[in-house]
C-alpha cells in the first residue's frame, strides 16, 4: 500500500512533467528516439531517487535528472564514435543540428527553421539555460538547479546565450549589427 | 545609470529577476534612452520569436511506455510495487481539492469515457505541429467572434484574458468524434492552452477532470455548449481558467439555430 502511495505520488507530481522533460532531452541529444530514451532512464532514476524530492515542485528536480542523463547519453555516444573534436569538448557542439532527421525538415516555416537552426547550434550551456527560460519558463534560480550553477553564471549564460543568436540571425539575413556602445 | 551599466543589466529586467533597487534604476534609465529602449525591444522579440517554435511534440505513448519501464522498480525499504495502472487513478486525488471528488475507487460517478479524452488530447497534439494551432492569429475577440460565423453554428463568447496572463493567440476550426469543434488558443507562460467549445445535448457522462499522456483536461458545460480546456499544465491551473471564462461568459454564448 506504501509502494501504490509512492507511485501515485509520483505519477502526481513529476509525470506532468514529461513534455518539458521530452523537449528539453530533445534540444540536448537530438533525435527523438533517443530524447525518449533519456526522458526514459530519466524517469527510472527519478522514481529511485524520488524520496530525495523537496517539496512538491518536481520540475527543476527532474529535469536536472533529465539533464545529467542526457550527458551520460552524448558522453556514450561520443565514446562510441571515438571521435572528440577540441571544438565539441569546449562548446558541446556538433551533438544536435549535425544529423537532421526527416522530422527536422519538416518542422518549421523559413523563419521557425533558422531560429531553430541558431538555437540547435548554441554551445551546450548557453542552449540549455535558454530553451529552461524561454521555452519552459523556469526562474534563474530554478535554471541554477538544473544546471548545478551559481545564479549569476545562469544570467550570464543567458545574455550571452541571447546575443549570439542575434548575431546568428542578423548574420543569416546579411545584416549587419549595429554598434550601439 | 549610464547606458553600458543598464545594458548589463537588461537581460535580467527583461526576465523580471532584478531586486528591486535595481530595477527602478534600469526603469528610469529607459524612460529617457531610446537606445537602450530598442535593446530591450530585440529582446523581447526574441523572446516571442523563441517561445513560437514551441516545444517539441511529446509522443503521445511516451507516458505509457515510461509508466510500464517504472512498473516493478522498488523503493528502498518495500520489497512489493504496487500495479502502476491503479496508481494513476489514485493520482487524481493527489492533484487538488478540485480533482478530488474524481478518485474512480468507490465512487458513484459513470466510468469516464476514454474514447472523447482521447479525441481531445490528439487533437490539441495535433495542433502543437508548426502552422496547426490556428486558423486565424488574433488577440482580439472582437475579430474571432464573427471569423466562427457562418463557419460553425455555435457563437461563443471569447473572453480577453491577457491580463490575467493567459495570452490569446487565436482561433481554428477542428473535427473530431464526429462533430465539428470551434478552437481558441491560449497560451499561458510557455504552455500553449487549446479550449475546444463544442454543441450537443445536457449533459455528458465525461469527467470534469481528465489526464492523459501528460496532458491535462478540464471539461465544463455553459447552456447548450460544452467546454474542454486541454494543456499540459497543472488541473488546478486549468480550474482557474475556468473560472476566468465562465465569470465573464455573462453576455453568454448563444447556439444558432440550425439553418
Amino acid at each position: 500500500m506504501r509502494e501504490q502511495r509512492r507511485q501515485a505520488r509520483f505519477e502526481a507530481l513529476v509525470m506532468p512533467h514529461l513534455p518539458a522533460a521530452y523537449d528539453l532531452a530533445r534540444w540536448l541529444v537530438g533525435g527523438s528516439a533517443e530524447a525518449q530514451d533519456v526522458v526514459q532512464d530519466a524517469c527510472l532514476r527519478a522514481l529511485r531517487g524520488f524520496d530525495g524530492l523537496r517539496g512538491d515542485d518536481a520540475r527543476p528536480w527532474l529535469l536536472a535528472i533529465v539533464r545529467n542523463c542526457a550527458w551520460r547519453h552524448i558522453a556514450g555516444r561520443r565514446r562510441a564514435a571515438n571521435v572528440i573534436a577540441f571544438d565539441e569538448v569546449l562548446h558541446g557542439q556538433g551533438e544536435i543540428g549535425s544529423q537532421p532527421g526527416p522530422e527536422r525538415h519538416a518542422e518549421a516555416r523559413a523563419a521557425g527553421r533558422t531560429l531553430h537552426a541558431a538555437l540547435a547550434e548554441l554551445p551546450a550551456a548557453f542552449r540549455e539555460a535558454i530553451v529552461l527560460r524561454e521555452l519552459h519558463g523556469l526562474s534563474y534560480r530554478e535554471i541554477a538547479l538544473v544546471q548545478n550553477a551559481p545564479a549569476g553564471t545562469v544570467m550570464s549564460r543567458l545574455a550571452r546565450g541571447r546575443a549570439l543568436l542575434r548575431a546568428a540571425l542578423d548574420r543569416r539575413h546579411g545584416a549587419r549589427r549595429r554598434d550601439d556602445l | 545609470m549610464t547606458c553600458e551599466e543598464t545594458l548589463e543589466l537588461l537581460d535580467a529586467y527583461h526576465d523580471e529577476e532584478l531586486p528591486e533597487a535595481e530595477r527602478r534604476l534600469v526603469a528610469q534609465h529607459l524612460l529617457a534612452c531610446q537606445s537602450c529602449v530598442d535593446r530591450l525591444a530585440e529582446l523581447e522579440r526574441l523572446r516571442l520569436d523563441l517561445r513560437a517554435l514551441g516545444p517539441h511534440p511529446m509522443p503521445p505513448d511516451l507516458g505509457d511506455r515510461v509508466r510500464e519501464a517504472l512498473t516493478g522498480v522498488e523503493s528502498a525499504d518495500s520489497a512489493a510495487s504496487g500495479r502502476w495502472i491503479w496508481a494513476r487513478h489514485l493520482a487524481a486525488a493527489a492533484v487538488g481539492a478540485a480533482v478530488a471528488t474524481l478518485v474512480l475507487l468507490g465512487s458513484n460517478m459513470p466510468a469516464p469515457d476514454p474514447g472523447d479524452t482521447t479525441l481531445l488530447v490528439d487533437a490539441h497534439i495535433r495542433s502543437l505541429q508548426p502552422g496547426h494551432l490556428v486558423d486565424i492569429a488574433s488577440s482580439e475577440p472582437h475579430l474571432l467572434q464573427p471569423w466562427f460565423a457562418g463557419r460553425i453554428d455555435l457563437a461563443p463568447v471569447i473572453p480577453q484574458l491577457n491580463a490575467q496572463g493567459w495570452e490569446l493567440l487565436g482561433a481554428r476550426l477542428d473535427y473530431f468524434g464526429g462533430a465539428p469543434a470551434a478552437a481558441v488558443a491560449l497560451r499561458r507562460r510557455a504552455h500553449i492552452v487549446n479550449v475546444f467549445i463544442r454543441g450537443g445535448p445536457g449533459d455528458s457522462a465525461e469527467p470534469a477532470v481528465a489526464d492523459l499522456h501528460g496532458y491535462r483536461i478540464v471539461r465544463w458545460r455553459d447552456g447548450d455548449l460544452h467546454y474542454a480546456a486541454v494543456s499540459d499544465l497543472r488541473a488546478a491551473e486549468l480550474a482557474e481558467l475556468r473560472g476566468l471564462i465562465q465569470a465573464t461568459a455573462a453576455a453568454g454564448s448563444r447556439l444558432l439555430p440550425p439553418r
